[in-house]
């Protein structure tokens, strides 16, 4: 039973407070989400924000067929994927390169060639790690990038997967699998060895 | 098993998501290949790495700001509807009611107004003209006015549906205007005397009870001294008082003779008399029955009169409503009630 089900009948009825709910509830999970796909906390916000404000707007189309939160995941998705897009649009207009060096507090961590060695992982710092796993998944395409995220991060099962991207459950494992293996490529590239 | 399609497998491995058979060839090609194993190590520390990644918290104020754009978007939304329904909504049902309202109140208005329309009456010239007569003489002659200005007939001790029973028209335009004068005069009758239409087939129809044959004479006479050569009708020269009604009434009113006779049995005379009239020549007889009394019309020639009073006195009691002094020549209408006795 689908918890959120009261509220979002509260909703389609005009009551706008009781929207608030549904956004305190799912507004962690959501910003999460955005926040992986992109790499980009402000970019996020924004795109959690809309996602919030096109569900409210649909509400009344919300059939009760999916949970609410595999449905507001979806436009979160959705709208992610379109801010991905055009980020990468205006990145390419400015000429900056998805796989420039990255920043960080420091300085630059080169991506390209892979750190000689072994202990570069372990001398960085957990936030610089941090830093550079999620410059990883953002070197991602944006099909590998939702599934990684949805599984590995957000710890969604397969089917619920399947039905926020509106793909079948073995297409949601072959795509995570090869997203790993992307991911495992580009990480090497950053740390050196990982093993 | 070679290393391409173990390493395809490492990550369903990993998850524990391969059969039985799967997980004993991949498990038996790890332990003889160490590059395999490394694979392996790689892509459980990448998972380590991603599952490792820490959540970001929302602002505080995020839940207060989604929920502002969403009550802004609420008002916009209504606010369009507001502009787009908002003159459906209030407008058209106003409208709406304004119309019906308009409409029964005109329907009211025409029904209100009905009799009225249909009452009004527009004077022909003759009227006008008979009409700027009476005005010049009312003040001297106010018997004018029941002459020629009435246009409804009061008949004394005569059922109600029969009073504005007017003579039809062919029946009054047989009436020659001359025989006025030379009809004879039967001296206990009342008579009622109706206005035919005009030859150029006006509908105006004037009849006036012969009470005005009691009136005296003078005043009545100078009234058909003043009305008579206008309408270029012959007078009588018989008596004054035949004069004066002939004169008065124009030369086209029918004479009605009005009897009423009673009978121990008004439906059985009722044949009686209806054959009697037929005997006399009588046209158009008629018949009606009202309330136990039995009515019968007819045109009969004033000549037939006296006959026919003579023999209804011999089926019953034969009441006269009236004298009259005499009537004119031609065809008259007779109207005779036959009652029965209590």
């Amino acid at each position: 039973m689908d918890e959120d089900l009261e509220f979002v009948t509260l909703c389609q009825r005009g009551d706008v407070d009781a929207f608030r709910p549904l956004v305190e509830r799912h507004q962690k999970k959501m910003l999460n989400i955005a926040y992986r796909m992109m790499g980009d906390y402000e970019a996020a916000s924004e795109v959690v924000q809309d996602a919030f404000l096109h569900a409210y707007k649909a509400i009344r189309k919300f059939r009760g067929e999916a949970r609410f939160s595999t449905w507001l995941c979806r436009i979160v998705i959705n709208l992610s994927k379109n801010r991905i897009r055009q980020m990468k649009t205006q990145s390419e207009r400015e000429g900056v390169s998805l796989d420039a060096p990255i920043e960080t507090e420091d300085g630059q961590v080169s991506q390209d060639p892979p750190s000689e060695e072994p202990s570069a992982l372990e001398q960085m710092e957990r936030k610089e790690v941090q830093t550079a796993v999620q410059m990883c998944i953002n070197a991602l395409e944006s099909d590998f990038r939702e599934v990684l995220v949805l599984r590995d991060i957000q710890g969604l099962s397969y089917d619920e997967i399947g039905e926020i991207l509106e793909i079948p459950g073995g297409t949601v494992k072959s795509r995570l699998f090869r997203a790993r293996d992307a991911l495992k490529e580009g990480l090497k590239k950053v740390f050196g060895e990982l093993a | 098993m070679k290393c391409r399609n173990i390493e395809n497998k490492l990550s369903a491995y990993l998850e524990g998501i391969v059969s039985p058979k799967e997980k004993e060839g991949v498990e038996n090609h790890l332990s003889s290949c160490q590059m395999c194993r490394k694979a392996l190590e790689e892509l459980r520390r990448t998972n380590a790495l991603v599952k490792g990644l820490e959540q970001v918290e929302p602002p505080p104020w995020f839940p207060q700001k989604i929920m502002t754009r969403v009550r802004a978007e609420q008002e916009s939304r209504k606010s369009i509807l507001q502009r787009l329904f908002y003159p459906l909504h209030i407008k058209v049902p106003l409208e709406a009611f304004a119309t019906v309202l308009i409409a029964v109140a005109a329907v009211y208005l025409f029904r209100a107004n009905e009799p009225e329309m249909k009452g009004i009456h527009i004077p022909t010239v003759a009227e006008q003209s008979a009409s700027k007569d009476e005005a010049t003489k009312q003040p001297a002659e106010p018997k004018g006015d029941t002459t020629i200005a009435k246009n409804r007939v009061d008949l004394e001790g005569v059922p109600q549906p029969q009073k504005q029973k007017s003579a039809p028209r062919d029946k009054n335009q047989q009436l020659p205007a001359p025989s006025v004068s030379e009809a004879p005069s039967p001296p206990f009758l009342e008579m009622k005397k109706e206005v035919p239409e005009k030859p150029s087939g006006s509908s105006e129809t004037t009849t006036q009870h012969t009470q005005a044959y009691r009136e005296p004479p003078a005043p009545a006479g100078t009234d058909s001294a003043a009305k008579a050569p206008a309408k270029g009708e012959k007078v009588g020269p018989r008596t004054s008082s035949t004069r004066v009604q002939v004169g008065t009434l124009n030369e086209k009113r029918v004479e009605v003779l009005d009897v009423s006779l009673h009978v121990r049995d008004a439906k059985a005379v009722n044949e009686d008399v209806e054959n009697l009239l037929g005997q006399l020549g009588a046209q158009n007889i008629k018949r009606e029955s009202l309330q136990g009394t039995e009515i019968l019309r007819a045109e009969l020639q004033v000549e037939k009169t006296q006959e026919l009073l003579e023999k209804l006195k011999l089926l019953g009691e034969v009441k006269e409503k009236g004298l009259v002094a005499e009537l004119p020549k031609g065809t008259i209408e007779i109207r005779i009630e036959i009652m029965s006795l209590p």
